[in-house]
């Protein structure tokens, strides 16, 4: 308990610093025209529900870590286990990334003279964190299928994944390589600095895996809930399954969102950046608090006695 | 099928994987003996258990009452 309060107050500390830093950046281009106090009260609602979200995501993945140590010898807590670790990873990335672009946005002059590899290091953790996660979440998928085998029989919803993936893989792919500035930027900066080689080896195929990982294992979440037995326990798992699933669903949004570049990013126009930011924010700490909760009702059938449930009597 | 693994099983429908960890735990707690030397005096108890305990997870009496009727029939059975 006391170690989950100290990474709490770790976490405290990172945000205020990222505030600061992000509420005291320079205007910059100021694409949109704002005043400089619109701009700040901006910034504000964003910058504030990510300390919601922050706490949400530690919150949640350290309940789901906490009851999947608890039964790590069973098949189910195996697949938890990895889970956890997914949504540590998820966590990690998000709060790694905020950082370096509001490092980039804080100091311009100097963040220009190291733009590229900034701007490289950036892509790649946008991209490598949620692999890696999704990754540790296909291996939870497999634990989930020693214990619900009828997991197996579930090919249907191949086809509508690869269907979805590949409708977005080819708007991500038509997106990337209509960017003229990709490599080079005459004007201003770069989106990715690499050859185009490289940025599909390295950036283009990664996020299509991702992707196609993610969708699976939302796929695969939701069929576990449906197949495993347990009326108590299939209750319990279903906030558990629906916050996983939003948390992927949101970061597979992030993603896409990031691959369109801030140009046409800016294209957008202000109104529907901020409608999708704000809709990308409340989905992901829905997503977290949902894990907390389904994690904190699963942990209550690992508690339950005659007489007491997590050590308190029955009134 | 072992009179355990028949207490796993219809626990199973109700508790899904965390069955058998219920039930060697309430097991342990209340007597002493290994669950898989689990008798049908010992199903009865259990069955009592079942009543009181799974009525903390869940509002469905239905459910609870189901579950423990299934498990006083295999006592009696």
């Amino acid at each position: 308990m006391k170690k989950v309060s100290g990474v709490m107050w770790f976490l405290l500390v990172v945000w205020v610093i990222y505030a600061y830093f992000n509420l005291t950046s320079p205007i910059g281009d100021n694409a949109f025209e704002l005043t400089s106090v619109q701009l700040f009260l901006i910034r504000l609602t964003i910058v504030a529900p990510y300390l919601l979200i922050w706490a949400a995501a530690l919150h949640g993945a350290n309940k789901l870590s906490d009851y999947a140590s608890s039964i790590h010898d069973s098949h189910d807590g195996k697949a938890l286990v990895h889970f956890a670790r997914g949504l540590h990873v998820l966590l990690a990335g998000m709060i790694a990334s905020t950082l370096l672009s509001t490092f980039t946005s804080r100091w311009p002059e100097f963040a220009s003279t190291i733009h590229r590899p900034l701007q490289i290091t950036l892509n790649y953790l946008y991209v490598m964190f949620p692999l890696a996660a999704y990754a540790l979440f296909m291996l939870g998928v497999r634990e989930f299928r020693q214990v619900a085998p009828k997991m197996r029989a579930l090919t249907k919803p191949i086809l509508p994944i690869l269907v979805i993936v590949t409708m977005a893989a080819a708007i991500f792919v038509i997106g990337v390589f209509t960017n003229d500035e990709r490599e080079f930027s005459l004007e201003g900066q770069a989106t990715y600095y690499l050859s185009d080689m490289n940025l599909v080896l390295t950036i283009v195929l990664p996020t299509i895996a991702s992707w196609l990982l993610a969708l699976y294992v939302a796929v695969n979440v939701w069929s576990y809930q449906i197949e495993v037995k347990g009326t108590i326990y299939k209750k319990s798992l279903k906030k558990l399954s629906l916050g996983l699933i939003g948390v992927v669903v949101a970061s597979i949004v992030l993603q896409f969102l990031i691959s369109l570049g801030s140009i046409r990013l800016i294209g957008l126009g202000l109104e529907l950046i901020l409608v999708w930011i704000y809709v990308w924010l409340i989905a992901l700490a829905i997503g977290y608090v949902l894990v907390a909760v389904g994690a904190r009702r699963l942990a209550r059938i690992e508690e339950v006695e005659v007489g007491k449930v997590n050590g308190k009597e029955k009134s | 099928m072992s009179l355990y693994e028949e207490v796993v099983d219809i626990v199973t429908d109700y508790l899904g994987p965390a069955a058998e960890r219920y039930i060697k735990r309430q097991v342990d707690f209340h007597m002493e003996k290994s669950a898989e030397e689990l008798t049908k005096e010992d199903v009865g108890q259990m069955a009592e258990w079942v009543r009181s305990s799974l009525g903390l997870l869940t509002q469905d009496k239905k459910m609870v009452d189901e579950c423990a009727d299934r498990l006083v029939a295999l006592s009696t059975g």
